[in-house]
């Protein structure tokens, strides 16, 4: 995972980078709740610049998903 | 308590400031509220005696100030507060002058949040300063009908002109629209004003840019907004095979139904999103519902058409509490019958599982309840008044 992303997933879920696992979903992550989530989609706006709509967010469930698309969409 | 803001309204750079002169009562009470009664903030003396120049008003309590301001003025009420970094940089005292300011440095439409950069400066000078991120909740608009205004198309006779009566039974404002017949329209805005309403006419076509942009204009001119948009207005109905038609004549109902309802959206909408209510009723029939009669294909074509855009409308509009709904009647007793014998439309009204035609106030009742604030929640539908005839 790019250091950057693990930095903003790091920050988010109130643990060090290295804590952040290489597979980090809403499935591995103890603390990745709904609010963490709204958190975690508005840090991508902020650090990122990326916009993202409603279908989008509901798809960012996943480090590897958030990567496949920053890699497509950053400004 | 004011209103809830839409969040369509809220932009980034806004700011604002309150002001507010901290006393011992504020002090006192927050200290009697949280349980913080350490001396540094309840003790002149022993405030003085390390070093301070009086007693020290407690960090939270300007954070309490923040909250004020976010509950009551930008983002102001429906605000969910989500998150909140505070740094604070100087002690503030009582007699002190603060400001509260708050201003909006990012709004995220997806996720209906803003960051908020606050700060709160005692005499001038920053004494605590943070980012805020808030969640607005979605709330529902409601205008009262005596301050309604609707616009109804086509809505000088037959059921335009129910829907009319309608709206100002109801003590409603309205627009009436008419293409060519002017007296119609006029002897009906007279009548209505005789009775306290607040009523136009308006001739334009809306089946060009040019008519469907003057009727907007001239209605936001008479009333200052438009709450209801009801797109009646039809071309006279030519029942022929599609073949014995030209594209011209089949693209006059579509410029009509699905032409003068995006048009007058496009100059409406925006103003209905700033306000956070918009209701927008097209008109119908029942001869799109199922295999439409034969010989009536331009005509069922283009209301077909303008069904989808009401679809299409109703998601796209929906995020702004504007709702976009659709009537479809079936025949409907109006002055365009009278020519009809009264053995054919008795044999016609046998069809219908009512056992009768539709009276236009009928179809107007409809139009009214979506038009309405009991009806916010729905969107998208197309409601047959039809007495049975279609399912």
């Amino acid at each position: 995972m790019r250091d950057d992303l693990r930095r903003v997933l790091a920050d988010v879920f109130e643990l060090s980078p290295a804590e952040i696992p290489d597979d980090a979903s809403t499935e591995t992550l103890a603390n990745w709740d709904s609010l963490r989530q709204l958190e975690l989609m508005l840090a991508l706006e902020l650090d990122f610049g990326v916009r993202l709509d409603t279908e989008t967010m509901l798809e960012l469930t996943s480090a590897e998903a958030i990567e496949a698309y920053l890699e497509q969409h950053r400004a | 308590m004011p209103d809830a803001r839409p969040f369509v309204t809220l932009r980034v750079g806004e700011r604002v400031t309150w002001s507010h002169t901290l006393t011992d009562d504020d002090v006192d009470a927050f200290a009697a509220l949280s349980g913080d009664v350490n001396p540094l903030h309840l003790d002149d003396r022993f405030a003085r005696q390390n070093g301070f120049r009086g007693r020290v008003v407690h960090g939270m309590l300007l954070g309490a100030y923040v909250s004020r301001v976010l509950g009551t003025t930008l983002p102001g009420p429906g605000v969910l507060w989500l998150a909140q970094s505070f740094k604070f940089q100087r002690a503030a005292y009582v007699g002190d002058r603060i400001e509260v300011e708050v201003a909006i440095t990012h709004v995220s439409e997806a996720l209906r949040t803003l960051v908020l950069d606050t700060a709160v400066r005692a005499n001038g000078v920053v004494a605590i300063s943070g980012e805020a991120k808030a969640m607005i909740l979605q709330t529902v608009q409601t205008v009262p009908w005596d301050e309604m205004v609707a616009l109804v198309t086509g809505g000088s006779r037959g059921i335009g002109g129910a829907i009319v009566r309608a709206f100002a039974e109801r003590g409603a404002s309205v627009v009436v629209n008419y293409r060519e017949r002017a007296e119609p329209a006029q002897a009906l805005v007279a009548e209505l004003r005789s009775s306290g309403v607040r009523a136009t006419a308006i001739g334009a076509d809306v089946s060009t840019a040019e008519g469907a942009e003057t009727l907007a204009r001239e209605a936001l001119e008479a009333f200052g907004r438009v709450d209801v948009v009801v797109n009646n207005a039809t071309p006279l109905i030519d029942r022929k095979p599609l073949l014995d038609s030209e594209w011209d004549e089949i693209d006059t109902y579509w410029r009509t139904y699905a032409g003068g309802a995006f048009r007058l959206a496009k100059a409406l909408v925006p103003s209905m999103r700033e306000r956070g209510f918009g209701r927008i009723v097209n008109v119908l029939t029942t001869a799109m519902w199922g295999a439409p009669p034969p010989e009536n294909g331009a005509y069922v074509a283009a209301k077909s058409g303008l069904w989808g855009l009401t679809k299409a409308m109703a998601v796209e509009f929906a995020p702004y509490g504007i709702t976009v709904n659709a009537v479809s009647p079936s025949a409907v007793m109006t002055e365009q019958w009278d020519a009809v014998s009264d053995n054919r439309r008795r044999a016609l009204s046998l069809r219908i599982p009512a056992q009768r035609l539709a009276a236009a106030d009928e179809v107007a009742a409809t139009v009214l309840h979506l038009a309405g604030n009991d009806a916010a929640y729905v969107t998208g539908a197309n409601f047959p008044v039809a007495g049975g005839e279609v399912m």
